[in-house]
């Protein structure tokens, strides 16, 4: 099943001669438990993907589809709602609340939901993760890669269909990066996802199922994925 | 909620500083508010014992007591169901045999009938029974030692009364009132009773809720009627003291709300990244707004609740002199009203969180 589906997508910003085209007639789709990462030098329009694929901002051209559901096409209001349902986003620097302690920062997802805490389920996450021993602490008490797992852990506690992951290693050394995708992957495989990972880290590509590279606005497949 | 308490607890000395100037400005409303009611209070509270509803005071008056002199002729002419002749004489006592500057005491002589209406309930002792004794407001006691039985003298003149009696709320433009008999009023006044149709007295005191201010006066040519409202309005300094501290209370309020609706302000403009972080994440507007206005609420309650018990333990050691008097529904409308005008400060925080843009946040 494709959770993706973007078909003839394109965006433009500007008027004229000062016309940009951020992003040029773009198809392509994740399939469940997909794992694909996008490279690309940065302006290249990796980020105006992402956005438009996570509902951030909407495509001049073409129709975007998360789980089935029409995403571009929605009002802004109902689209934040469907964000939180369907899209887990890992970000470059920590997209962590600051004054939350690990717990909390799954409990609040509950709180916006409405829903009560499953501790048993955020035990479980936690634990697979590695994290679990870190759940009473706030975000500054932790290291790069812990906070990036956390992050992970708070995209997938309410069991999105997908993930969206914005440079998640950027601020780690070579090995915590690789430990980070490496649980993406399997976070990926496990739960059934469809995850998008932007990166300009070429060696984190190997745990992908496929690369797509971004040059100038037009995402091509790279067809081996050495 | 959840956010904007695990907030105040994770970053304490930041709330604890909201908090605290929260603190200090309610605590000085409700003080100042006290203040004024218990002047506003001292002003009136004789006037207020009387539950009347008009005053006739002569014309030529212009509504200041003190100056509103008739003949008992002229008194004759009020027109009501109940009616009560009134003298009122300002003067300075002094305990018999005390001498110096701080044993005078400004005082308010009311002469009445003590079979009208306006013969104030004795909670101690008895009624006075001739024209040289008197029923004095309790202040005196309290804060002037003068007790049961004691003789006072008056400044000016040779006559002296006998305290037999006390009640309680009787001040008169901020002095103690004593209650005697109208003759004895006229010699304090007169320096001689005259029981004639001549006698002079201020005023006749009203009681009459269906007939109108113009029937009460109808007969007279040369007295006024007015409502007791209007009446204590026009109570020499009142107006000016309760306009003023009006003024002054109803500008801190608004400087609590500009305050903390600056503090809320800032703290949002703080957290645009983390916001926008959260509304990429599909957290509403809403949601982010209302945990700013919850946090808001809770700073301004927590801190107006210690002002309040401040304030509340501050009245316990205030010294009698101090005209500090408050009620109930004075201090649940002022609280009510911080908080209110505290959560509207924060208001134009919301703008501000509706307005991210979690592009930005991202891109």
């Amino acid at each position: 099943m494709k959770l993706i589906e973007l078909d003839n997508v394109s965006r433009s910003f500007g008027e004229g001669h000062k016309r940009v085209e951020a992003l040029k007639d773009t198809t392509f789709a994740v399939g469940e438990g997909e794992f694909v990462a996008i490279i690309g030098p940065s302006g290249s329009g990796k980020s105006t993907l992402l956005t438009i694929i996570g509902g951030l901002q909407k495509p001049s051209k073409g129709t975007v589809m998360i789980n089935e559901k029409p995403f571009s096409e929605v009002a802004e209001k109902k689209r934040a709602a469907l964000r939180f349902k369907e899209i887990g986003f890992i970000l470059q620097a920590s997209n962590l609340v600051p004054f939350l302690t690990v717990k909390d920062q799954l409990n609040l997802v509950n709180k916006v939901e409405k829903t009560k805490v499953d501790k048993q389920k955020q035990d479980d996450l936690l634990d697979e993760l590695g994290i679990l021993d870190l759940k009473d602490k706030y975000p500054s008490d932790l290291s790069g890669g812990e906070r990036q797992r956390v992050a992970i852990a708070r995209a997938l506690y309410h069991e999105p269909s997908v993930i969206l992951a914005d440079e998640p290693t950027a601020s780690l050394d070579s090995e915590k990066a690789f430990e980070v995708v490496e649980i993406l992957a399997r976070e990926t495989k496990n739960k059934k996802k469809a995850t998008i990972m932007v990166t300009h880290d070429e060696r984190l590509i190997s745990q992908c199922d496929k690369v797509y590279v971004m040059k100038d606005g037009i995402l091509s497949l790279r067809e081996s994925n050495e | 909620m959840f956010l904007a308490w695990k907030e105040i607890k994770h970053s304490k000395t930041r709330f604890a500083l909201i908090i605290g100037v929260m603190i200090l400005v309610s605590y000085l409303v409700y003080f100042l508010t006290g203040l004024a009611y218990g002047l506003a209070q001292d002003n009136r509270t004789s006037v207020d014992k009387w539950e009347a509803d008009s005053i006739a005071l002569t014309d030529e008056s212009n509504t200041n007591i003190n100056m509103s002199m008739m003949t008992f002729e002229q008194a004759e002419e009020v027109t009501a169901d109940d009616t009560a002749l009134l003298g009122l004489a300002p003067s300075v006592i002094r305990k018999e045999g005390e001498t110096g500057e701080s044993s005078k005491v400004n005082v308010t002589f009311f002469g009445i009938e003590p079979d009208e209406f306006i013969m104030p309930e004795v909670i101690e002792g008895r009624v006075f029974e001739n024209d040289d004794e008197v029923v004095a407001d309790i202040s005196l006691k309290e804060e002037d030692n003068i007790e049961l039985g004691d003789t006072i003298q008056l400044a000016g003149s040779d006559k002296e009364v006998k305290v037999v009696g006390f009640t309680e709320n009787a001040k008169f433009n901020v002095a103690p009132v004593l209650y005697t008999t109208i003759p004895s009023y006229q010699e304090v006044r007169f320096e001689e009773a005259d029981d004639s149709e001549n006698g002079r007295i201020s005023a006749v005191v009203v009681r009459d809720s269906a007939g109108s201010l113009k029937d009460v006066v109808a007969d007279s040519d040369d007295l006024v009627a007015y409502s007791i409202e209007d009446y204590i309005f026009k109570i020499p300094g009142y107006s000016a003291q309760v306009l003023t501290f009006g003024l002054m209370i109803g500008f801190l309020i608004v400087i609590a709300a500009v305050v903390i609706g600056i503090f809320i302000y800032v703290l949002t403009l703080q957290k645009t990244s983390m916001f926008g972080v959260m509304k990429a994440q599909g957290i509403s507007s809403g949601y982010i707004a209302k945990s700013v206005v919850a946090q808001t609420f809770l700073l301004s309650t927590i801190g107006v609740g210690i002002g309040l018990i401040l304030t509340v333990i501050t009245s316990f050691v205030l010294p009698a002199t101090v005209p500090y008097s408050s009620n109930v529904l004075f201090i649940a409308g002022i609280t009510a009203l911080l908080i209110i005008v505290a959560v509207l400060g924060a208001l134009f925080s919301v703008r501000t969180v509706v307005k991210i843009d979690p592009l930005e946040a991202i891109g």
